[in-house]
């Protein structure tokens, strides 16, 4: 799938407008994509705050500004994997 | 498979009269808030039966439509996004759908949001049903200027597509006369299903022989193939229980051969939604772009964007500095005429009560004081960078940044934390999943200019440089966050080698500030601040005060001078003495300590650091202490924290190790390099 293998080649982190330019599709079927392929295992949300149960017993998390800050995701094994072979 | 569920469970609903013929059935799906419920209400009126379906807690509503001499039974399916069974909802639905097989499936999709429910659509068409497409929400894609074309949508999915606006009753009857001319066959009904291309579709045909041969009603063999393919349970455990264990042995290894197969099928629906897409909407022109995406192509700009980060951020410091340089001057000077009231005040006591609380603590804790607005303006800049929604733009970009050289791409948002404040910084890193990522930020993270530095260097910058102030503090900051870069990209290539990933990223929108929220975030950090200085520096204030003065000699024959002329050797490649290198070792315990203790042992009876500052410090010697200063190792407060986080003493040891090296290191070839260019007088 082109969405994992753009992921697999960034030197970097891509923007959702900017993945969506580049596989040109829309915001929305982007978004409906990546919860597809976190669903099957491909992507996993990385977490950009305290969603994350390690955040639980921070002395910090009620002033924290890291949740609101932006939501992540990231290539799973099996998606690093996905993207550097054929898939059928 | 669940037990298919038995007409008598259906007519017992109420919805249909015993002795009746079976009428026609008409199943409504669509993805949740499509306004399927929009549609099923007025089509059914009173005639409604609102129960569970068996064994689940999921809603099953059934009523009776009657019109043009027809009576058509609608069952308002679960709102489901896909047919693969994911949850409850999903699973009851397409169990319907196969098992019951309705007459007719009308699929509600979301005009205005079109890419994401005709997912639905293209599972849809893979079923042996006859579907219309209801599409629903024209209103608001209009609104929105997303303008579709039902005529266009209609002729390139080869289905009836209806257009409607259900919350106003519109479309309902042209829908249910769509319903009619499928069943009458009056429809030239024509699906278009996605194409999966042909070394699918070989996959698919070899999964197909090793099904079992014998009918598989009501389940279509394809169908089932292509579930089997994208790894659906269900589906899974009904093969398994209809094959021989040697047959569920090879078609078991057939799909996990093909394991990812489910990515090309994914794929294909995913082409087709988008040359439906393509066909039958027209997108809204440039100027209805929204606000946020004609900003973001500038902010995370390959190129343009760290511009525009380096530009804000240098403004900010430069406003800062501008606008509270005046107030900090006239608090340094309030703070003198304090200590010189309080002399007076207390000329009858004995002398060391005066000097306690002149030069200890009017000078130490006041001086530190006289930072407030300046930290304010920060905090209340930063809040403000915040609340509008720059901070994830900033972060995105400082990210592509750093991960040229190597960095984490993640560990950006805790290091950016650490602008206010190294603490809650290395806290931060708990969001990291590996424990190199954790590791490598949290040695990066002390080297990060926090408030209390920031507040230190435009101090003494402006009491060295005047003017020139504001461009000094930029050069050190640039210097700071360079080396930040290096060490980063070093250490994670010798200390932690490994890959760092990359992130897609959603930036939340940008919007108003809202002030409440600012003034309240600043609020909070001005707050630590001055019980941080009613503390903790009160304290060492007191404790440095009182090492200066004791035996009662001159402070040059103190025990703190003792102690300080230890370093005076290092100090002096510097050109640093050894009040100033007291200043920095105190600066371990809060970083503004620097500058009080500086008031301590500078400031005599007359004048306030900033006019003695510059008698003592040439340029050379300035920059090499502000460059220490910025680098030097972590407060107690982040050692603490780094020592909780890491779980170890190690770690913080190597922080302090290699944050004392690098920082004097540099100090002394900055010092050096800037003698060299004739400003060590």
């Amino acid at each position: 799938m082109r969405l994992l293998r753009l992921i697999a080649d960034s030197n970097g982190s891509l923007a959702l407008p900017e993945l969506a330019r580049r596989l040109g599709v829309g915001e929305a079927m982007l978004e409906r994509m990546i919860e597809d392929l976190v669903r099957m295992g491909y992507l996993a949300p990385a977490g950009a705050g305290c969603e994350q149960g390690a955040c639980q017993h921070c002395p910090q998390r009620g002033g924290c500004s890291l949740p609101s800050a932006a939501r992540l995701w990231t290539l799973t094994p099996r998606g690093r994997k996905a993207a550097q072979t054929p898939v059928v | 498979m669940r037990p298919r569920a038995s007409e008598e469970q259906l007519t017992s609903a109420g919805a249909q009269r015993e002795d009746a013929p079976r009428p026609v059935t008409v199943a409504l799906v669509g993805s949740p808030n499509v306004g399927k419920s929009s549609v099923f209400n007025p089509l059914t009126g009173l005639s409604q039966h609102v129960g569970n379906w068996p064994g689940k807690t999921v809603e099953h509503k059934i009523g009776l439509w009657r019109g043009r001499g027809r009576t058509m039974r609608i069952v308002d399916l679960p709102g489901t996004y896909s047919l693969t069974a994911n949850s409850v909802e999903e699973q009851v639905t397409r169990d319907y759908l196969l098992q019951e097989r309705p007459d007719v499936v009308v699929v509600i999709v979301n005009a205005a949001n079109l890419e994401r429910t005709l997912y639905l659509v293209a599972e849809a068409l893979e079923l042996p049903l006859p579907i219309v497409v209801g599409l629903n929400m024209m209103d608001v894609a209009e609104r929105e200027g997303v303008h579709v074309e039902p005529a266009v949508l209609e002729a390139a999915l080869g289905v009836p597509v209806v257009p409607m606006v259900a919350s106003r009753g519109e479309g309902l009857e042209e829908l249910m006369t769509a319903v009619e001319g499928v069943l009458d066959g009056a429809y030239p009904y024509n699906p278009r299903h996605p194409e999966f291309g042909p070394d699918l579709e070989v996959l698919v045909a070899e999964i197909d022989r090793h099904l079992p041969p014998d009918d598989l009603e009501p389940y279509p063999r394809r169908w089932l193939a292509l579930k089997l393919l994208e790894g659906d349970r269900e589906v899974a455990d009904l093969l398994r229980a209809r094959l021989d264990s040697f047959r569920w042995a090879a078609l078991d290894a057939l799909l996990r051969q093909h394991e990812d197969a489910v990515l090309a099928i994914a794929s294909a629906r995913y082409e087709w939604i988008g040359r439906m897409v393509r066909a039958a909407i027209r997108r809204p022109k440039a100027g209805a772009i929204s606000l946020t995406e004609r900003l973001d192509r500038w902010a995370t700009h390959p190129y343009v964007g760290p511009a525009i980060l380096a530009a804000l951020m240098g403004s900010i410091f430069w406003l800062v500095y501008r606008l509270s340089q005046p107030l900090v001057d006239l608090l340094d000077g309030g703070v003198g005429l304090a200590a010189d009231l309080v002399r007076t005040q207390l000329a009858g006591a004995p002398a060391w009560v005066g000097g306690l609380v002149a030069d200890g603590i009017l000078g130490g804790v006041g001086t530190v004081l006289t930072l407030l607005p300046l930290l304010a303006f920060f905090f209340a800049a930063l809040a403000f960078l915040e609340d509008v929604g720059y901070l994830a733009r900033g972060a995105f970009v400082a990210d592509r940044l750093m991960h040229r050289m190597g960095l984490h791409g993640k560990s950006f948002l805790p290091l950016f934390l650490g602008f206010g404040c190294n603490v809650p910084a290395v806290l931060g890193t708990r969001i990291l999943e590996s424990r190199r990522d954790r590791l490598l930020t949290t040695l990066l993270i002390p080297l990060v200019p926090c408030a209390g530095r920031m507040a230190v260097l435009v101090f003494i910058t402006g009491a060295l440089f005047g003017d020139r102030g504001p461009l000094v503090t930029l050069g050190v900051l640039a210097f700071a966050l360079g080396t930040v870069g290096l060490v980063g990209a070093l250490l994670s290539r010798v200390l932690f080698p490994g890959e760092s990933p990359s992130f897609i990223m959603e930036l939340p929108l940008y919007h108003l500030p809202n002030w409440r929220t600012i003034l309240l975030h600043t609020w909070r950090r001005v707050l630590d601040f001055v019980v941080r200085a009613g503390t903790v520096i009160l304290l060492l204030s007191t404790a440095i005060w009182t090492l200066a003065a004791v035996p009662g000699n001159g402070i040059e024959q103190s025990y703190l001078a003792s102690l300080g002329r230890l370093l005076a050797p290092l100090g002096g490649l510097m050109g640093l003495d050894w009040r100033m290198m007291v200043a920095l070792l105190a600066s371990v315990v809060a970083k503004e300590q620097a500058l009080a203790t500086m008031a301590i042992l500078i400031v005599g009876t007359e004048g306030s650091l900033a006019t003695i500052l510059p008698q003592l410090l040439s340029p050379a010697a300035g920059l090499a202490f502000l460059i220490v200063q910025m680098l030097f190792i972590p407060c107690v407060g982040t050692i603490t924290a780094i020592v909780q986080e890491t779980r170890s003493w190690r770690w913080a040891a190597v922080s302090l190790a290699y944050q004392a090296g690098l920082s004097f290191g540099l100090g002394i070839i900055v010092y050096q390099a800037a003698r060299l260019l004739g400003l060590g007088v």
